[in-house]
C-alpha cells in the first residue's frame, strides 16, 4: 500500500471510528484508506486499543490479603497520634505562588527549647485559619545534607554517626562556628512542588527542628541561631514556610530577610524582590511585604531602601549551579593568620575545622579542593587545602542557586490588562497634581513581575529620563500591583510598560 | 472511542460492609467520625474504599507485587490528611487525587532506585470466560496486556495518569480535572495526546503487530456509544485538528 511518508490525520480517524462524519465525508476517508497504508495501520492500531482497553479493564488486581489482615498491617503503620490540625493545615494555609527563588534568612535568639516532633502540633502557638482545603500530597521529602563543618547533631546524635539523610521532626542543632548545609531532592521539572532545588543553611549555635519535610511542604522551626532558606519555584498548593516565635513566615516565591534581635525580640523582615506573607496569630489577615519594604514588629512599615548588610545578607549562600555532588569530600580547614571565614560554591565555613561537602568527582584533584579563604575585611583569595582520604561516592544530588523560571505574556494578552488599569494610573496623576498645584507631563516607567498566578508580585517605577515624584510613583506601582494577568505560560514574566502622564493625556 | 465507566466485575479483593458503629449514617459522618480520630470509622472507611484504591493503584502501576504496599501508603496518608479534608471536593475524588500522588512519587522512587536486574513478576489474570472470544489462551492474552502496559509505561506521567484514570478507571474528565488539579480542557488535550502517542507505539510493539493488522483489515469503522462526560478526549479540543 502506498502512503508512505504522511502521518496520519488522528481526529479524522477518530470521528470516523465514532460515527460522526458526513457519509460523504466517510466514503472519502474510506477510499484514501484503501490505498493509504499508514493510516490503514494507524486506524487498526485504534481499534486495538480500543478491544485492548476492554480486556485491561476486566482484570481485576490479585487479591493478596484479606480486608482484615490489611487492616491490621495497616493498623500498625498509622501514626501514634494523628498530626494537629492547627499545624497541618496551616501548613497548607498559602499555596505559594511559586514564582521564583527565594530566600530568606533568619536570625533568632531565644531561649533554647526542644522543637517538637512530627506527629504533635510542631509549635504551639496558633496559626491562622487555612484559606482553602489542604490537597493530598503528604509523601515525605528526601532530605540530605549536602556540607557541613564544625559539630552538627540530629537529635543529639553526631551528624557523622547520623548519616546525612533526613526525616521529618529531626531536630538539628549546630555547635560554636559550625555550619550545616542541606537540600531537599525533589526538583524534577513537572508539576511537583518545587521545579527548583529546596534547601536550607544552618549557622552556629542553631537549633532548627524539621518540622514538616514533605512533597509540597517544608516547614523549618527555629528555636535559636541563624537559617537561610532556598526554595526553588513552587508550584500551586506547595507551602515553604519557617516558623520564629509567634511569627511564620511563609515563602511565595520571593528573597527575603528575617532577623529577630537577641536584645528585645523584635523581628525585621526585609523583602528584596516578590512578596512574603506574615502570620501574625493577633492578626485577622497576615501581614504582606512587598518588594524594597522593611516591616518590623515594633514600628510596622518602615519607609527606608534596604541597607547594604541587609542586602549582603539576602546573597545566596548556596552552592553554584553546575556543581553536582555525587562524591563526598573530606577536609579539614586550617588555622591561617587574617583568615575568617571560608567559601567554597557559595557554601560558608566561618571556623576552622573538619569539614565535608558533596561535589562531583572533578572537582576532587589530588592536590586538594580549592577553596576562598576570606579576611575580615572581605578579601579573598584562593587556598587549596588536601583532602582527607579519598573521596565517597554518594547518591547524586545537584544543588543549584536557586533559578527563577522565565515564562512568556503575549502583547495581545499584556494590552486589555494595562488598558483596564489606565484608570487606576491617572487617578493617582490627578491625584498628584491636585496636591501639588503642578500639572508637568511626566514620563516614567512601569516595570513589572507578572507571578504564575497572573498577579502582580513586584511593581517598580522609574523615571524616563527625570526622576518620578515618589508620592505618585508610589502610587502607580501600587495599582499596579492589583492587576490580573492571564496565566503565563512557563513561570514568571517580568515587563515594563511606559506611562506618559500629562494635562489632557490618555496614558 | 469513549467508553462509559467499567462495569463491576467479578472482584477478587474481598470487600465486606463496613463496620460503622450503629449511630453513624453514610459516608459523610463516618469520615467526621475519622477525622475526630476514631478508629473504628477509619478502619470502615478503609474497608469501603480498599477495593477502589487497589484498583487505580493497580491500573496505574500495572501487574507488580508492589500494589498492596502502595495501598497501604496511601491509606496511611489518608490517616495523617484526613483531618484537612474540608468536604469541598467529593471524598472518592479527594482519595483519588492522594493515590495518584502517592503512586507518582513510588514511581518517581522506583526511578531513582537503581535496579539489578528485571525481576519476574506475577501477572493479574483475568477471570475465566470474561471476554468470551473464542479459544484464545490467557498467555496470549496476557502478553497482549503486557504488551499494553509496556506501551502505557512509555507515555509521559501526567498523560499516562488522565489516560489510566479515563479510559482504564472509567472516570469522566470532570472528575479527573479535579484529581490531577487540571481544568477540564487540559485534562482533553493531554488525553488526546496520550491515546495519539500509544496509537503510534502500538503499531511498532511487535507482540501486537498481528492484532493491529488483523484490526487494520476491516474499513467500516464502529460506532460507540458516548457515555461518560460528552467527549472528554476522545477528540481533540476545539481547534485542534488533530492531523498532524
Amino acid at each position: 500500500m502506498s502512503g508512505e511518508g504522511h502521518a496520519p490525520k488522528t481526529a479524522a480517524l477518530v470521528a470516523y471510528l465514532e460515527g460522526v462524519l458526513t457519509p460523504e465525508g466517510a466514503r472519502r476517508l474510506e477510499s484514501h484508506l484503501a490505498g493509504c497504508g499508514t493510516c490503514a495501520r494507524a486506524l487498526g492500531a485504534m481499534r486495538a486499543y480500543d478491544a485492548l482497553v476492554d480486556e485491561a479493564r476486566a482484570i481485576e488486581p490479585p487479591a493478596a490479603r484479606s480486608d482484615a489482615a490489611a487492616w491490621e498491617a495497616l493498623r500498625a503503620r498509622l501514626p501514634r497520634r494523628r498530626l494537629g490540625l492547627d499545624g497541618r493545615v496551616a501548613a497548607w494555609a498559602v499555596g505559594a505562588a511559586g514564582v521564583a527563588a527565594a530566600v530568606a534568612f533568619l536570625a533568632l535568639a531565644g531561649a533554647p527549647g526542644r522543637a517538637p516532633r512530627s506527629g504533635a502540633d510542631p509549635v504551639g502557638d496558633r496559626f491562622t485559619v487555612p484559606e482553602r482545603p489542604a490537597p493530598a500530597l503528604p509523601a515525605p521529602a528526601d532530605v540530605e545534607v549536602t556540607a557541613w563543618s564544625g559539630e552538627v547533631r540530629v537529635d543529639g546524635e553526631p551528624l557523622a554517626d547520623h548519616g546525612p539523610r533526613l526525616a521529618e521532626g529531626d531536630r538539628l542543632t549546630t555547635g560554636p562556628g559550625a555550619a550545616l548545609h542541606a537540600a531537599i531532592a525533589t526538583a524534577d521539572g513537572g508539576d511537583n512542588w518545587a521545579a527548583g532545588p529546596t534547601g536550607w543553611a544552618l549557622g552556629p549555635d542553631a537549633d532548627v527542628a524539621l518540622a514538616s519535610a514533605r512533597v509540597g511542604e517544608l516547614i523549618l522551626t527555629v528555636e535559636r541561631g541563624a537559617l537561610t532558606v532556598a526554595a526553588g519555584a513552587l508550584g500551586d498548593d506547595a507551602y515553604v514556610g519557617v516558623r520564629a516565635g509567634r511569627y511564620t513566615v511563609s515563602v511565595e516565591g520571593t528573597r527575603f530577610l528575617v532577623s529577630r534581635e537577641r536584645e528585645d525580640g523584635e523581628v525585621r523582615v526585609v523583602v528584596a524582590e516578590g512578596v512574603v506573607r506574615i502570620h501574625d496569630p493577633g492578626r485577622a489577615s497576615p501581614i504582606r511585604v512587598g518588594p524594597g519594604e522593611v516591616w518590623s514588629s515594633r514600628a510596622g512599615r518602615i519607609p527606608r531602601p534596604i541597607a547594604a548588610p541587609e542586602v549582603e545578607a539576602l546573597a545566596t549562600p548556596w552552592l553554584p549551579e553546575g556543581v553536582p555532588g555525587d562524591g563526598t569530600a573530606a577536609f579539614t580547614l586550617p588555622q591561617t593568620r587574617g583568615v575568617v571565614s571560608w567559601e567554597l560554591g557559595g557554601a560558608h565555613f566561618d571556623a576552622a575545622g573538619d569539614v565535608r561537602v558533596r561535589l562531583a568527582p572533578a572537582r576532587f584533584e589530588p592536590e586538594g579542593i580549592e577553596l576562598a579563604a576570606l579576611d575580615r575585611f572581605g578579601r579573598r583569595r584562593l587556598e587549596r587545602v588536601p583532602l582527607a582520604g579519598d573521596p565517597l561516592p554518594t547518591a547524586a544530588f545537584e544543588p543549584r542557586a536557586p533559578a527563577e523560571g522565565r515564562g512568556v505574556l503575549t502583547v495581545e494578552q499584556i494590552r486589555p490588562v494595562v488598558r483596564r488599569g489606565q484608570r487606576g494610573l491617572r487617578r493617582c496623576y490627578e491625584r498628584w497634581a491636585r496636591s501639588t498645584g503642578r500639572e508637568a507631563p511626566i514620563e516614567l516607567r512601569l516595570r513589572l513581575k507578572v507571578g504564575r498566578r497572573g498577579d502582580v508580585v513586584d511593581a517598580t517605577v522609574v523615571g524616563d529620563g527625570v526622576p518620578v515624584p515618589p508620592p505618585l510613583g508610589g502610587c502607580v506601582a501600587q495599582a499596579a500591583r492589583g492587576w490580573l494577568f492571564p496565566l503565563p505560560e512557563g513561570g514568571p514574566v517580568r515587563l515594563e510598560v511606559p506611562v506618559r502622564f500629562g494635562p489632557g493625556s490618555r496614558r | 472511542m469513549l467508553r462509559s465507566p467499567p462495569s463491576p466485575a467479578p472482584a477478587s479483593i474481598p470487600v465486606t460492609a463496613p463496620r460503622a458503629p450503629a449511630s453513624m449514617h453514610g459516608l459523610e459522618a463516618l469520615i467526621r467520625q475519622a477525622q475526630t480520630g476514631d478508629e473504628a470509622a477509619f478502619e470502615a472507611l478503609f474497608r469501603r474504599h480498599r477495593g477502589d484504591v487497589t484498583r487505580l493503584v493497580f491500573r496505574l502501576l500495572g501487574p507488580t507485587p508492589e500494589v498492596d504496599d502502595v495501598v497501604q501508603d496511601v491509606f496511611v496518608h489518608v490517616y495523617r490528611s484526613l483531618p484537612s479534608f474540608r468536604g469541598d471536593a467529593k471524598f472518592s475524588t479527594w482519595l483519588y487525587r492522594l493515590t495518584t500522588n502517592v503512586v507518582r512519587m513510588h514511581l518517581r522512587r522506583a526511578r531513582s532506585r537503581p535496579r539489578f536486574a528485571d525481576v519476574e513478576v506475577p501477572e493479574a489474570t483475568a477471570p475465566e470466560g470474561a471476554f468470551g472470544d473464542g479459544p484464545e489462551t490467557a498467555t496470549e492474552r496476557n502478553e497482549r496486556l503486557a504488551a499494553l502496559r509496556r506501551v502505557i509505561d512509555t507515555l509521559p506521567e501526567k498523560k499516562r495518569t488522565v489516560l489510566v484514570l479515563h479510559d482504564l478507571q472509567g472516570l469522566p474528565a470532570k472528575e479527573i480535572a479535579a484529581i490531577v488539579e487540571a481544568p477540564v480542557l487540559t485534562v482533553r488535550t493531554r488525553l488526546f495526546y496520550a491515546r495519539k502517542a500509544l496509537y503510534s507505539a502500538l503499531t511498532a510493539e511487535p507482540a501486537l503487530a498481528s492484532l493491529v493488522d488483523a484490526m487494520a483489515g476491516t474499513l467500516r469503522g464502529r460506532p460507540e456509544a458516548r457515555e461518560d462526560d460528552g467527549g472528554a478526549g476522545g477528540r481533540p479540543p476545539r481547534g485542534d485538528g488533530g492531523a498532524r
